[in-house]
This record gives C-alpha cells, structure tokens and sequence, in this order.
C-alpha cells in the first residue's frame, strides 16, 4: 500500500516537473495507453483461458450493471442536494 | 467514444486468444507481477502530473465547486455499498472497489486485477465501461429530472472527456467547466482509492 501510494505520488511529482514539455507529456500519454492496451489483453487471455471465469460471466455481467447503476443512482441523489443548496440559488 | 471501443477491443480479442486453444491453460496473469502494476503507476501519475490545463482548472475555482465531486464520491460509496448489501457474491471492500473506478474503467480495471482479484478485474471492467455508456445514453433524462448536476454525477471521471459533450448539450456550456473539474478530480482520485480500498 505505502509503496503504491509513493510510486504513484512520486510519478505525479515528476509530472508536474515535466510541465512545459509537451513532448513528453504526449509520449507519456502514449506509453499509458500501450501499457493498459497490453494489459487490458493480457487480462482478455487469462478470462479466455479460464474456464471458471468464462462460465460465470453472466453473473459477472449482472454484478457489474448492479454496480454501475446503484453507483449512478446515488451520484445523482446525492449532487441533487448540492445541485438545489448551491447551483439553483446561484441562477436565480 | 471511439478510445473506449479500442480498449474494449483489446479485451475482447485477448479472450477470443484464450478461447482459441492456442495457448496452454491457466495462463496467469499475474505472472506479470507487481513491477507492471508500478510501471503503470508510475505513468499515469506523470500523466495526471503533467497535465498543465487540470491544474489550472483545479487552481481557479470557487469552494462551491468543490462539493460536485464530493458528492459524487459519497453517492458512489453510498450506492456501491447497498450492492454489497444486496448480493452476496460480492463483499463491501470488492463492490466499493468496482464503484472508486468512477467510469474510468481502463486503470481501474487494471488496478483492480492486480491488487484483487481477476474476476473482480473483469466486473470492474464491464462496470465502469457500462457507467459511461449509461451516462451517454442517460444524461438527457437525467438532467431533465434531476437538474444540471445530474449528467455530471452520472459521468464521474469520464465527465472531463468522453461524456463531456453529452453533458454540456443538455446541462449547458457553463457546466462545462463544472464537468471538467469535477472529472479531473475523481479521475486523480481513482488509483489512490481503488488502493485505500483494497489494501487498507
């Protein structure tokens, strides 16, 4: 955990001191993408190879709507209140 | 849109290589090990880092702003964790997981595989790819009953790129910087929170 929290804090600080090149910003953007392509299929193998994965993805798939759509529901109710305690009374 | 059909396709056509036989079984991917979990780490904490426009974004807003992505951490929580109460398949540190990707599916799903869990790397997936579809498909009705906030709690992270323009259509431009904002946030928030959640 400590270790993951350092790697990542310190890649935001050598970010942020890579401000004002953009170069590097955009071929660190590009290494992103081709390690999480990379990965994203490696992790398409592993559920392709493993049967038990492969079986339960009906119910994988249902959990996974369970998620999304209990986590939509109480995003939205909850930045209704601020919605209609700071946004509304700005409008008027 | 079109990046998340190509980051899907990666997905799909590993698992038509598994299933085609070529490959001995069991392929684990964990024999990547940890150093590919800190590489990508490591990158995407430049690329959040050297983002010039999210600082200043975060760097020129009122308090007021502040609460759109609390809010929608505290609804995402809240919601994420009923499920765990509701199925028991999955425990509440496994569905809150999933949620803390904030529809931004490519690193949370990769966090999550890593740290957790395959199958919970695949529901993370699925999960968070199926937030961003929703929330395009959604975002007018929402808005319509729920006010200007709405598509923008619905996006989480995806609302600074891919259902920014859904959202500005129907909330309007000056939510815009609202949706930006609000994105940046959760989506610097993401990897430090799938994390908290998996290993504290």
């Amino acid at each position: 955990m400590i270790t993951i929290i350092i790697v990542l804090s310190a890649g935001v600080l050598t970010g942020f001191l890579l401000i004002g090149r953009p170069v590097w910003h955009r071929y660190n953007n590009k290494l992103l993408n081709l390690a999480i392509y990379g990965m994203l299929f490696l992790l398409g193998i592993s559920v392709g190879t493993n049967k038990e994965l492969i079986g339960n993805l009906g119910k994988i798939g249902y959990e996974s709507v369970a998620i999304s759509i209990a986590s939509i529901a109480g995003s939205v109710l909850f930045s209704t209140f601020v919605f209609r305690f700071l946004f509304k009374q700005n409008a008027k | 849109m079109r990046s998340s059909l190509i980051f899907f396709a990666f997905f799909v056509s590993g698992i038509f290589a598994g299933l085609s036989g070529l490959l001995p079984d069991g392929f684990d991917f964990n024999r990547f090990g940890n150093y590919a979990l800190y590489l990508l780490m490591f990158l995407a904490g430049v690329s959040i880092g050297s983002d010039k426009d999210s600082w200043r974004v975060l760097a020129t807003h009122n308090y007021k702003i502040v609460w759109v992505p609390v809010s929608i951490v505290v609804g995402t929580m809240t919601g994420s964790a009923l499920v765990a109460a509701i199925l028991p398949s999955l425990t509440l540190r496994e569905t809150m997981a999933v949620g803390a990707g904030f529809g931004y599916y490519s690193l949370s799903s990769v966090f999550i595989t890593q740290l957790h869990s395959q199958s919970l790397g695949v529901v993370a997936l699925l999960s968070n790819i199926f937030r961003e579809v929703a929330t395009l498909l959604a975002t007018p009705l929402l808005v319509g009953y729920f006010g200007n906030l709405a598509g923008i709690a619905s996006g989480g992270a995806t609302a600074m790129d891919t259902t920014l323009p859904v959202i500005s259509r129907y909330s309007g431009q000056s939510y815009a910087v609202v949706a930006v904002f609000s994105g940046i946030v959760l989506t610097i928030l993401v990897p430090f929170l799938v994390t908290f959640i998996l290993t504290v």
